[in-house]
């Protein structure tokens, strides 16, 4: 049983004791690194408890996440199916357990009474299954009939969804005096989400402890056993073939060396390890098939070699000298999502044929750079948009009072005084330049205005020609005031590139924005502009 | 007609004016803006909707069929991935991740959405041996909570269960429990349909409930392969993914990002497939005032396919409303050879329409009598007339086509500033049409081209016109021009400079104005017409005030210019009791004192009442002695009710329109007392 999860033998064992020995009524499981293996974990401890052979253990289990049951209703309706190990049929209407003649779903009382229903149930069931030969026996451990243990997963969601319920939850067992155990599995540890009053009892904690290096090695390459046994046959060599355990387990030492410092739940390491690991074996593989295509051509019976051999000490030194700058660079593009496993694997392959190359020749794989910011297609943008984009940068970074230096039109132009640089502070911390500090919230006629102010300086020759506005700035005015300005200031808003700072159904007063790209964006949409940024800004780099 | 105020399905309500009810107000009508067509048939207007409704839908079906085009590579990409996204999974992941395909129109247009879903539904009716595709849609409004978001998602597919056995509402699954589509997912017959949820407006939808949505949909997605499409209208999906969603919800997702293909490239690929393709007739042919105008509101607002079609069928609206003659675009009307008086008026303007000054024409004296003699003779004319159009305006697009192959050619050799001239369809528009030049100078160009892109020019030059169908390519110059290409293969150094003229020539002899080519060029083309603008992209507050300042000029499309004349205080008499209070409001201050505001307003309205007194006098004489006593003191009540009425209103009215704000009550806030309202608009030109 130990095997189903290494790395997590501790918490396997102490739910296994606890659950077969009578569970207490409340048990309160923390992992903070990865509550969806501790829940795993617990289930399958529980699920492989009830359906051990004993005798004595009688355990029925339901297993329910406090995100996916939206209402107490379905909570309900999980729980009682899953004790009464009902399976729910479409050609059956889709009928809850003992739905014909009762509901037990539509407040507390009746779960509690379904909860009861449902244990003299499994207590008949139990009566009636082993009825023919040890009946008696049965009968005599009718009292002590079969433990119910519920398991709450992502508990911690119980509080916003759902918060009437974790007293009763937690009580359970008081409230329909059954023999029953909750137990709740979360990444927040118990004081965070106990209701106040002392109204819950004091769980038994269950602190699951980050894995160690140790463990986790076992367990990312017990991986490697479970694909290699359901994949292909062993004849074909595949990235999972089982003579490549060796070089993985050192692969895997190599990449938790660099990862681990950063990161430690066991399912993003597996997760890059997944990316990383096809690459890094295609050139043992490639390889592989180089040799056994000159084979061929040389000796026909040279198919009782052919299988793969794990590499020798030299080669396994080469490729991780070679790949182990990769591990970081995938570590910081696959984290945090900005590419998913599948598609960094087939962009990072190392070149074809890389063993084949003198040692002098291949060089480490690139170290992951500074990651830019993915522009998109943001050039793409109409150029009013581009413009509004620019106003708003401007309107975020420059402190309001300069704005009539900056961008009124004087009787002498040129001269558009900045705030006078003073030389590095003598005493105190010198003060962060705004774009450091990050975007201040303006509000929309400040964002109108600028935009006129760009308009009229860099926009007017682009414009159709309209004899009918006379007066300087007027044809300005006109578009500024267009619907489609506003339309365009709601869609980028709506794509996040300009931030909404009040709330939308707030009417009175002009709404507040902030702006969203950075001063990169900013200064590449401004030079497809024309626009002089550095010259418009208060206080620039 | 009723009219449905309740119905929240429609965006625009219209409510059609029945009368003043008060109809003693001495308001006098304002002239509607309306386009006064003299002479026109009896159902002319009857004609132009028919003539309407055929180029329009003319001119949309193409450039569907254009759109379609350039939509396939992207739906074929869409759909290759949504066929093998749940067997095409990397080995050794954690947990089975829930495919998500983003769909990134910078337009946010449902063009896209509409053709991608009619090609799927297209694929799951079509082969049996590939496994269906099920696509379910979800709008923001779908989805305001999570409960519904659930509820919406899983009724889209089991409700499409004809048959479904009946559920008990209290004693089976809830509707919002995702075992329910599992249960009915279980029942189907293999191969079982693979799901995919497209979520239209992604930006709209509420990100906690997305969220939860995900993570609910991850859990069982190796039991139940859901796809979810995403339509998005940021230029990055990736970011704002980044941005709206927790890394722990990106963590169950395996994301692949698709981007329909949009920008300047897009636009002058449309237009110029559906304008300028010698192969297809138009009834109507933009001119350079549109295209242009087509073209900045395209890459300056909107850069989106839908409005482009909306610009182009207001245009198409307004051309056959305002040119009376464009009942003739599709087919020429039958008259009897005595027409009626109408008929006879409509005539004639054709007549003088067709004879409008032409100096080339010589024979015109005897055509005139001819034309004039028999109605029969005349609309042969307008048939003759639009059979020119059609041989001239197919040639001017060959030109067009030929000019597009010449400039990429030259793309590489002469700079983009020079050639801009005769980028995209409205610059070369605009260069045919109004600049004399033309394409003068683009000899030049090509004659320093080198041997061999000069070569290749000539070669696509032959290709295109060999390709031409049929009844194009007889049109003899063209003929002739396939054997000079021909005869110039090859060329040597010293051919160059001829070819480049012949190019030239040959190019300017193709690239006539369309005006030249009949004098009823106007029925099908729309020239230097002007768009208006405003329709699509009004200036909301200067036309609120334009409306509220100058009314009559307003309403009447700004061109009555003897109103400037008269002097203010008559001029303010004459205006509607909203536009008397807001000339009051213009002259105050930042604050205005309700009293002093009411004040002007009752001045005014005494000399408007004055004046009115004056003009029925004259008209009635001394008929009616004056009322005398208690009856001139009620008069005198009722009439300063009904100013202050009027005074309520017309404040009301400015309040709707958001130009006044209030002070506060006295009361505790320690504000100005309510007397006082503030402006909101300053700085309005009187």
């Amino acid at each position: 049983m130990n095997l189903a999860h290494p790395g997590y033998e501790q918490l396997l064992a102490e739910i296994s004791a606890l659950v077969s020995a009578h569970a207490p009524p409340f048990i309160y499981v923390n992992d903070p690194v990865s509550p969806r293996n501790a829940a795993l974990v617990v289930n399958s401890a529980i699920s492989s408890l009830a359906q051990s052979s004993d005798a004595l253990l009688r355990i029925n289990h339901a297993q329910v996440n406090a995100v996916a049951c939206l209402a107490p209703r379905m909570l309900y309706d999980t729980v009682l199916n899953q004790l009464a190990k009902w399976e729910v049929k479409w050609e059956a209407g889709c009928a809850n357990w003992g739905g014909d003649d009762q509901r037990w779903n539509d407040n507390l009382d009746g779960f509690l009474h379904g909860l009861t229903a449902v244990h003299s149930f499994i207590r008949r069931a139990d009566a009636a299954g082993p009825s023919k030969g040890k009946a008696k026996q049965a009968d005599e451990d009718l009292e002590d009939s079969g433990q119910l243990v519920i398991v709450v997963e992502r508990a911690e969601r119980l509080q916003d969804q759902m918060p009437d319920l974790i007293v009763p939850l937690a009580r359970l067992a008081e409230l329909t005096k059954l023999d029953l155990s909750v137990i709740f599995v979360s990444d927040l540890p118990w004081e965070d989400m106990r209701p106040p009053f002392g109204a819950c009892p004091d769980p038994y904690y269950v602190d699951v402890l980050p894995l160690s290096k140790d463990a986790l090695l076992r367990r990312l390459s017990s991986v490697f056993e479970a694909v290699s046994s359901q994949s292909l046959p062993a004849a074909i060599a595949g990235p999972y073939h089982p003579s490549l355990l060796r070089l993985y387990q050192q692969f895997l030492s190599v990449l938790l060396d660099s990862c681990s410092l950063y990161l430690q739940d066991p399912n993003e390491l597996q997760y890059i390890a997944a990316a990383r690991w096809p690459g890094f074996v295609q050139p043992v593989l490639d390889d592989h098939n180089h040799g056994r295509q000159h084979g061929d051509d040389v000796d026909m019976d040279a198919d009782d070699d052919a299988s793969l051999k794990p590499p020798t000490e030299d080669v396994r030194m080469r490729l991780i000298r070679i790949f182990k700058p990769s591990f970081q660079a995938a570590l910081q593009t696959l984290y945090p999502r900005f590419d998913h496993a599948a598609n960094w694997a087939a962009m990072n392959y190392p070149e074809a044929e890389l063993l084949l190359k003198p040692a002098s020749e291949t060089h480490p794989l690139p170290e992951a750079g500074e990651l830019e910011a993915d522009e998109g297609r943001i050039a793409d943008l109409p150029r009013m948009a581009k413009f509004i984009l620019v106003a708003a940068y401007l309107a975020s970074t420059n402190p309001h009072i300069s704005d009539l230096r900056m961008f009124g039109r004087g009787t002498d132009e040129k001269k558009r005084k900045r705030r006078a640089r003073k030389t590095a502070g003598k005493s105190g911390t010198a003060k962060a330049p705004q774009r450091v500090l990050g975007p201040n919230p303006f509000p929309l006629d400040r964002l109108i205005a600028i935009l006129g102010a760009l308009l009229e300086e860099n926009d007017v020759d682009q414009r159709p020609p309209a004899p009918e506005y006379a007066i300087p700035g007027e044809y300005t005015d006109m578009e500024i005031a267009r619907v489609g300005i506003y339309n365009t200031i709601i869609e980028l808003a709506d794509t996040c590139l300009l931030h909404r700072m009040s709330s939308a159904d707030k009417l009175d007063g002009p709404p507040n924005f902030k702006c969203g790209v950075s001063y990169a964006t900013a200064s590449a949409l401004a030079q497809q502009l024309d626009v002089p940024l550095n010259d418009l800004l208060w206080d620039p780099a | 007609m009723s009219i449905d105020l309740e119905d929240i399905q429609q965006t625009v309500i219209y409510i059609p004016y029945d009368g003043d009810e008060d109809v003693d107000a001495p308001e006098p009508p304002l002239a509607l803006p309306s386009v006064p067509i003299e002479a026109d048939l009896g159902n002319g207007p009857q004609m132009r909707f028919e003539a309407y409704k055929a180029a329009w839908t003319q001119c949309l079906e193409r450039v569907k069929v254009i759109v379609a085009e350039l939509y396939s590579p992207v739906v074929s990409d869409v759909m290759d991935r949504l066929d093998n996204v749940h067997s095409d999974v990397l080995p050794g992941l954690p947990f089975p991740e829930l495919p998500v395909l983003t769909i990134t129109d910078l337009s946010s247009g449902s063009l896209f959405l509409e053709y991608l879903g009619a090609q799927l539904e297209l694929e799951s009716d079509g082969e049996d041996d590939v496994a269906p595709m099920i696509v379910h849609h979800l709008y923001p409004n779908d989805c305001l909570n999570i409960t519904s978001a659930m509820k919406n998602l899983i009724s889209g597919f089991v409700d499409r269960d004809k048959v479904a056995p009946r559920r008990r509402p209290a004693a089976s699954v809830a509707p919002y429990d995702l075992g329910l589509l599992q249960a009915w997912y279980d029942a189907i017959d293999i191969p079982r349909p693979s799901l995919a949820v497209l979520l239209h407006e992604f930006e709209q939808f509420d990100a906690n409930v997305v969220q939860d949505m995900l993570y609910i949909c991850s859990l069982q997605v190796a039991r139940l392969p859901l796809t979810f499409i995403l339509s998005l209208s940021t230029p990055s999906p990736s970011s704002y993914l980044q941005a709206s969603l927790a890394r722990a919800t990106l963590a169950l997702l395996r994301v692949y990002h698709f981007a329909v293909p949009s920008g300047p490239e897009v636009l002058h690929t449309v237009l110029l497939k559906t304008f300028f393709d010698p192969t297809v007739d138009l009834l109507l042919l933009p001119g350079p005032a549109l295209l242009e105008f087509i073209e900045n509101h395209y890459l300056t607002h909107a850069p989106s396919l839908g409005a482009l079609l909306t610009v182009l069928q207001v245009a198409h609206l307004k051309h056959y409303s305002t040119e009376p003659l464009s009942l003739l675009a599709h087919a020429t009307p039958r008259l009897a050879p005595s027409p009626t008086p109408a008929e006879l008026h409509f005539l004639e303007a054709l007549l003088a329409r067709l004879h409008s000054p032409d100096p080339s024409a010589t024979k015109t004296p005897l055509v005139w009598s001819a034309h004039a003699k028999s109605v029969s003779v005349l609309l042969q004319a307008v048939d003759a007339a639009r059979e020119e159009f059609a041989r001239h305006a197919r040639r001017t697009k060959l030109g067009f086509q030929l000019l597009t192959l010449v400039v990429a050619a030259l793309r590489g050799s002469a700079s983009d500033k020079t050639l801009a001239r005769w980028t995209g369809p409205a610059a070369v528009s605009r260069a045919l049409d109004v600049d004399s030049d033309g394409i003068r100078g683009i000899g030049n160009l090509i004659r320093k081209l080198s041997t061999a892109t000069l070569d290749a020019l000539l070669g696509t030059l032959h290709v295109y016109l060999r390709d031409l169908p049929h009844e194009i390519r007889t049109v003899e110059a063209e003929s002739t021009a396939r054997s000079q290409i021909v005869s110039y293969r090859n060329p040597s150094g010293e051919l160059r400079g001829e070819i480049a003229e012949w190019l030239e020539g040959y190019l300017a002899d193709l690239l006539q104005p369309l005006e030249d080519s009949t004098p009823l060029w106007g029925v099908w083309y729309t020239g230097l017409t002007l768009f208006p603008s405003e329709l699509i992209n009004p200036a909301l507050r200067p036309s609120v005030i334009a409306g509220l300042s100058v009314p009559r000029a307003y309403a009447g499309g700004g061109n009555t210019s003897d109103d400037d004349d008269v002097d203010d205080a008559d001029d303010l008499q004459a205006l509607p009791d909203t536009s008397i209070l807001f000339a009051g409001y213009v002259k105050a201050g930042k604050l205005i004192n309700v009293y002093d505001w009411f004040d002007h307003f009752r001045v005014v309205l005494e000399g408007q009442r004055a004046a009115a007194k004056t003009a029925q006098g004259s008209a009635k004489g001394k008929a009616k002695a004056t009322p005398k006593g208690k009856k001139v003191t009620e008069d005198e009540e009722r009439w300063k009710l009904a100013v202050q009425a009027r005074f309520v209103r017309a404040l009301h009215e400015l309040d709707y329109l958001g130009f006044i704000k209030h002070t506060s009550r006295g009361g505790g806030g320690g504000g100005r007392k309510g007397e006082y309202v503030l402006r909101t608009v300053l700085g309005v030109l009187e």
